[in-house]
């Protein structure tokens, strides 16, 4: 009896789905289509991969967008007025929802409820519905860093008249495609196309593995995931990046971290369709598209220059964060090698801020496919064995991006070069550090060092810091990177840090409120308090902020005079006025639009 | 068996799964990752099971040593029929459950739970027979 019971239960649960995939779908992913149904939601996943999905929900892609109430909410909602650029707001929360009123002629408006929030690392955005029935942001962030409201408009290095005629981010028509998974524009009831409808919230589990349902059905069988595992066969219903190709691989996280526009085709539908894990970037996006892209906002006037859309280095070089995809595909690792996101970056399991692999925390990445430089030691590197100097990615990936209030590393790999000399040219690894130095100084070395030629350098870069000369005559990204690399404690270990005041208070007042927020950053714990000052307060305020930085500050140490002038100073410590102003007159303003 | 038979088994029973059951809160306390971890979830529910059929399958054994002192008459296949199939389940049922959250895959364990259901079985094939035995 006992045995024919455990028959039939056995045999009950084998029938309930096919042992072995029998049909071709099973065999391809991801699935053809990704209808809303073929995604079942990160929910189903919990249940049988507790760890992953546990880890993910560490993960700042999960909170990347989430219904917006008082517990997920890091704003307090308690009642805040906000006033910037002409709009009034005030915060409140009630009966578990939080709401927001906008004032007009002096008196608040009905209170409309926030419905969502994107962010949860660095900023975190509000969403509600406005009156044509679509989600817009609300014009103040929250930041994280500092625990305050700020305008929306000051939290990108966008130009202040770009921003005023920007009208902030729509969800849908573009937001979703990467805060959002399993979405859909289709309406199968009406058949129309501008429906948006999500699966999840946030990048969940099935932005990376592909749409699940076929993978849920089908494991539904004890007996076939077992014989999955005893076999150590990937399954063939689900994407996993590892067991992909580098392309595809890395074309799973390209989906949102790359520079790409939809590739829409005449009578191609296929932005309308998400990308799907397991596809080909090429299939979905134009490879072109910072041209196109650039093109684009050339003819809507929203650019001038011969930059590509502000986003990239002279080079070549992305300089927005966000697009690391499109930065490292031209790298000879990713040219030449099968460099893979997943080769340094560990969705689970990691520490959630950077999700970096335990490998990538070290040189162990880079000296398995470089054990010649690895063996040749300071010989290569030329700076102390263990110090952050020697490390490959402070040469090699250098922080020239410009991301969410830092400077973020560059994922093109390259080696370090003495540029920078040309008019909003990439600045190099050696000044970022070495800030008082020139860069003829960075060609001298590293022709000595690794036979680099000398390259023609105008006067200025024989005789005047890099970092002072890209700080008052680059663009805003470049102003913003140097501000950001004057406080950084390394390089303020590595060129003193007594000449620095005079550049970071004329970047206080910077047009752009990163530059200003990042220069503020850069004087606090050595020469100010964070309470002093307030990057978006009204000018006057800001300019007197600087005035006292620039009063309590006792001047720099004596020097020889061309030590002095490397710094802008005087033999005796104070600012070289009449330099520092030709120098600040040449300020690039080439107005600025780095959207993240 | 006989009478004390279950009866020692049946202590002997209580006395090895309630020791698991402090194994297992020592796990908790050292907060071992093997234990603790959100990947491990399946292994503590199969070994929390384990630690519970265990002393539960020691008490039905003193129930049945009991039933057996009380029926001293029934006697022939039934009966043997079920001490035997009482004892595989008391071996069956929590071995699957511990065996099955040794190694476990995602949230799988080993195949070695599939003793559990057939423990299962054997369990209720011996209440039913004690039950039919009753008068």
């Amino acid at each position: 009896m006992v045995a024919g019971l455990g028959a039939i239960a056995v045999a009950g649960l084998a029938v309930q789905v096919p042992w072995r995939p029998s049909d071709a779908a099973e065999a391809s992913h991801p699935p053809p289509t990704a209808s809303p149904g073929a995604f079942v939601g990160s929910q189903a996943c919990g249940s049988c991969h507790p760890g992953p999905h546990a880890s993910w929900q560490q993960s700042f892609h999960r909170t990347m967008t989430q219904v917006a109430t008082p517990a997920k909410a890091l704003a307090p909602f308690a009642g805040e007025v906000l006033s910037d650029r002409g709009r009034t707001l005030r915060m409140s929360q009630d009966e578990g929802r939080l709401r927001v009123e906008e004032a007009a002629d002096g008196t608040f408006g009905a209170p409309r409820a926030v419905e969502i929030s994107t962010g949860s690392h660095h900023l975190q955005v509000y969403w509600v519905r406005a009156d044509d029935g679509t989600l817009t942001q609300l014009p103040f962030a929250w930041r994280v860093a500092e625990a305050r409201w700020i305008p929306n408009a000051d939290s990108f290095l966008v130009d202040p008249d770009l921003a005023a005629r920007g009208s902030g981010g729509r969800w849908d028509t573009t937001c979703f495609r990467c805060h959002a998974t399993g979405w859909s524009t289709d309406d199968p009831a009406t058949g129309a196309h501008d429906q948006v409808a999500v699966r999840d919230l946030g990048i969940a589990c099935e932005a990376c593995h592909g749409p699940a349902a076929h993978h849920v059905a089908h494991n539904r069988n004890p007996l076939r995931r077992w014989g999955l595992w005893l076999q150590g066969e990937g399954d063939p219903t689900v994407v996993h990046p590892h067991r992909l190709d580098a392309a595809r691989a890395n074309a799973v996280c390209a989906q949102c971290h790359s520079e790409a526009m939809p590739r829409v085709l005449p009578g191609d539908d296929r932005s309308r369709e998400p990308f799907l894990a397991g596809g080909r970037h090429e299939d979905h996006f134009s490879p072109d598209a910072p041209e196109r892209l650039h093109q684009a906002l050339h003819e809507r006037g929203v650019l001038s220059g011969p930059r590509v859309a502000d986003g990239f280095w002279p080079d070549g070089t992305g300089r927005v964060a966000g697009r690391e995809h499109t930065a490292m595909r031209r790298s000879a690792c990713a040219e030449q090698g099968e460099l893979a996101c997943t080769d340094c970056h560990q969705l689970h399991g990691a520490d959630p801020d950077q999700q970096l692999a335990p490998a990538a925390r070290t040189d162990a990445m880079c000296t398995g496919c470089h054990p010649d430089v690895a063996a040749a030691g300071r010989d290569h590197t030329h700076h102390a064995p263990d110090g952050e100097a020697s490390r490959c990615v402070s040469c090699h990936m250098p922080r020239v991006t410009y991301g969410l209030f830092a400077a973020r590393r560059s994922h093109r790999i390259s080696s370090p070069t003495a540029s920078g000399a040309d008019a909003h040219a990439r600045p190099n690894a050696c000044n970022l550090c070495h800030l008082d130095q020139t860069l003829a100084w960075t060609a001298e070395a590293l022709a000595a060092w690794h036979d680099q030629p000398r390259p023609e350098l105008p006067p200025v870069h024989t005789e005047v810091a890099a970092s002072l000369v890209w700080a008052l005559t680059g663009d805003a990204v470049q102003r913003a990177l140097i501000a950001w690399h004057l406080g950084d404690a390394a390089a303020r270990e590595a060129s003193g840090d007594d000449w620095q005041v005079p550049v970071l208070s004329h970047l206080l007042d910077d047009r752009y409120a990163i530059v200003r927020a990042l220069a503020g950053e850069a004087l606090f714990g050595r020469w100010a308090t964070p309470e002093d000052f307030d990057y978006v307060a009204p000018a006057e305020a800001r300019r007197a902020f600087a005035r006292r930085a620039l009063d309590a500050w006792p001047g720099g140490r004596p020097r020889a005079p061309a030590e002095a002038r490397q710094r802008l100073l005087q033999p005796d410590g104070q600012v070289d006025l009449q330099r520092f102003s030709e120098l600040a007159a040449q300020r690039d303003d080439t107005p600025v639009g780095v959207t993240e | 068996m006989t009478d004390l038979q279950h009866e020692r088994l049946g202590w002997w029973w209580i006395c090895v799964f309630a020791a698991l059951g402090l194994v297992l809160e020592t796990l908790h306390g050292l907060k071992l990752p093997v234990y603790l971890d959100p990947a491990a979830g399946p292994r503590r529910l199969l070994w929390t099971l384990a630690h519970a059929h265990g002393v539960l399958l020691g008490l039905v054994h003193l129930g049945f040593a009991a039933t057996l002192r009380a029926r001293p008459a029934w006697e022939g296949r039934g009966r043997i029929l079920a001490s035997r199939l009482l004892v595989a389940a008391a071996v069956l049922l929590p071995a699957g459950f511990f065996l099955g959250g040794l190694v476990i895959h995602g949230g799988d364990p080993n195949a070695l739970v599939l003793l559990t259901p057939v423990g299962g079985l054997a369990l209720v094939g011996a209440a039913a027979l004690t039950a039919r035995a009753t008068p």
